[in-house]
């Protein structure tokens, strides 16, 4: 804007017949314009002053807000519901395909994306000289290490360690396991699909003290076999979509014999973002977890 | 000429017959875990999930070749995947908490897209051809574009909606849904015999119109009864299934090729080879891959070098 100004100006000068110096100052101005702004927002990174952001990544917009630091939060997705606030943010679109437009309008210092999800829009933003943070936590320590360097991005080391240890600690303090449940995770049901090693919520299981019955599939989201289901035999069944209930998975043909559903051990109806989602809130989902494989360990 | 014909019906039931067998013992829970028969209230119903589902998907398609006089249309190019998927995707993002009520919502969603199809292709003129075809086109983007909407909306991820109506056999079948699978198939199955008791019908028009006014074939009643019933029929599958592509295009061709283009013979040979490919991809797909590769992208990669081979010797 200030250009196109400046630009409007030295046309109407020149019209005037008013000499080449005036000319070269305005250039000189320009220039001169040019190089603090650039300045000021280099600086502005390196230094502790308030930075704008943009979360492309409902994850890291939990840990932003959880490390208090909501206010440099300029743009977030659709898909960035928690805390309630976050949805009041100013959205550039889908997780799966922000527009670059409406992020740009942004002017943010740094825009925070995940891979493979955004690989061509860091491309370009790379182009753009834009600062971009990729998060692709493969595990819990992932996380941590995750909330760790978001802090030191926007400037709150300390409250990210200290979050880092809280959730540390409230790990530590869950009973050790000695026997592991089978667990059976269902993501979909047409077709049906779980979850293998390269999941996130393997890790989950794994610590909550359970065996995923499915951690020999390589794939992160394996389209499984309904009959490889009643081969693995779990003792626990997680239901984490919304199309079938406790009640149905008894009344599956062939699947009444599988332990988890003769002894009951069916859960549906939980928050599948805290197992979903590599935020903060992941322990809370280890926890509730834990307490659903174990019920003796806890009162 | 004829002994040979024989040879390619007696060629393409035991093609259908092997794949039911190979269905039947194979598969990744392995021939022996536990009893047999735990394995049949597994593999049973994919058999017939399988079945159905090829051959209707090979008839409607060889029907709607024949109808709309083009080669390239499939049983989804006039729109009934996009409307059960639009359902389906409701019937996610609600939450209704109950697997019966998936493909029913998905065969509300396909009901709609033929409503609309049928009624945007009505004209003064009656129904046409080349309307029938664009309004299909039309309702497919539209409706595709719904389900992307309602997901936003839903602050849902688009993926979920990609993988919801992705073509395959492993339908978890509870006791109910079981019956109301079998209730579908036979409706669907009967729209197949309807098309081909009406198969002489089908051969006049698909020569050009006006020969067929000629001849005294009613052309439009029957563009629009070949339309309602194929769709319904697809919709009755694809609500169970998702869109299980190639299938419905490519099979009428290789009938086709193989025997006449008469549709007393295209439709039949269809169905039973529409169900052996089907149910042959699939037992290739569980095999092979324990991670599950979506079907169409076997029943494509098994297809195709055979079409490439008859197009080569035959035409």
């Amino acid at each position: 804007m200030r250009q196109v100004r400046c630009e409007i100006i030295i046309v109407e000068n020149s019209f005037r017949g008013v000499s080449l110096r005036v000319f070269f100052h305005c250039i000189l101005l320009l220039f001169l314009l040019t190089v603090v702004s650039c300045g000021s927002r280099k600086r502005s990174l390196t230094t502790e002053k308030k930075l704008r952001c943009v979360s492309l990544v409902p994850s890291i917009t939990e840990i932003i807000y959880a490390i208090g630091a909501e206010e440099m939060l300029s743009g977030t997705t659709n898909q960035c519901d928690f805390p309630l606030r976050a949805r009041e943010k100013i959205k550039v679109g889908d997780f799966q395909s922000p527009d670059i437009e409406r992020i740009l309008a942004l002017k943010p210092d740094i825009v925070f994306t995940t891979v493979p999800m955004h690989r061509q829009l860091i491309e370009r933003l790379r182009e753009l000289r834009i600062p971009v943070y990729v998060s692709h936590p493969q595990d819990i320590e992932g996380v941590f290490a995750e909330i760790e360097s978001v802090g030191v991005i926007l400037g709150r080391t300390e409250e990210a360690r200290r979050l880092v240890s809280d959730l540390r600690r409230r790990l530590d303090s869950l009973p050790t396991f000695s026997d592991k449940p089978k667990v059976y995770v269902e993501i979909s049901v047409a077709p049906l699909m779980s979850v293998g090693k390269g999941a996130f919520i393997n890790d989950i299981i794994h610590r909550a003290g359970g065996q995923n019955v499915f951690e020999d599939f390589n794939t992160p989201y394996p389209v499984v076999d309904p009959e490889l289901v009643a081969k693995a035999n779990p003792d626990v069944i997680l239901l984490l979509h919304p199309l079938v209930s406790e009640g149905e998975i008894k009344q599956r043909i062939g699947w009444s014999s599988i332990k988890a559903v003769c002894s009951g051990r069916v859960y549906s109806g939980l928050d599948e973002d805290l197992f979903f989602r590599p935020g903060p809130r992941v322990v809370d989902g280890i926890v509730l977890l834990a307490r659903l494989l174990h019920p003796d360990k806890f009162h | 000429m004829r002994s040979k014909a024989r040879l390619n019906w007696i060629g393409i039931v035991l093609l259908l017959i092997l794949s039911v067998v190979l269905s039947i013992l194979t598969g990744p829970g392995g021939f022996s875990f536990r009893q047999f028969n735990q394995i049949l209230l597994f593999r049973l119903p994919r058999v017939l999930v399988g079945i159905i589902a090829g051959g209707v998907l090979a008839v409607v398609g060889g029907a709607f070749q024949g109808l709309l006089r083009n080669p390239l249309v499939d049983p989804w190019t006039l729109g009934v995947a996009s409307g059960a998927a639009l359902g389906a995707t409701f019937a996610l993002v609600s939450g209704t908490g109950s697997s019966i009520l998936l493909p029913i919502f998905a065969f509300s969603g396909a009901i709609l897209a033929i409503g609309v199809v049928y009624v945007l292709s009505r004209s003064r003129g009656g129904l046409t051809v080349i309307r029938l075809v664009l309004a299909g086109v039309i309702v497919s983007f539209f409706f595709s574009s719904l389900v992307m909407l309602v997901m936003v909306i839903a602050h849902r991820s688009l993926g979920e909606a990609v993988y919801l109506m992705m073509g395959s056999l492993g339908v978890v079948f509870t006791r109910k849904s079981l019956g109301l699978f079998i209730l579908s198939a036979s409706f669907a199955l009967a729209g197949c015999i309807w098309l081909v008791i009406h198969s002489r019908e089908l051969d006049i028009i698909s020569l050009n119109e006006e020969t067929a006014l000629s001849l005294g074939v009613e052309v439009q009643r029957m563009t629009k009864m070949v339309f309602l019933i194929g769709s319904v029929a697809v919709g009755l599958i694809v609500a169970w299934t998702g869109a299980i592509s190639f299938i419905g295009l490519v099979v009428p061709h290789l009938v086709r090729m193989l025997f006449s283009p008469k549709h007393s013979q295209v439709l039949p040979g269809s169905f039973i080879l529409g169900a052996g490919v089907l149910l042959f991809a699939d037992v290739l797909v569980r095999v092979l891959t324990p991670a599950g590769l979506p079907l169409s992208v076997v029943t494509a990669l098994i297809g195709v070098p055979f079409f490439v081979y008859l197009l080569r010797t035959k035409v």
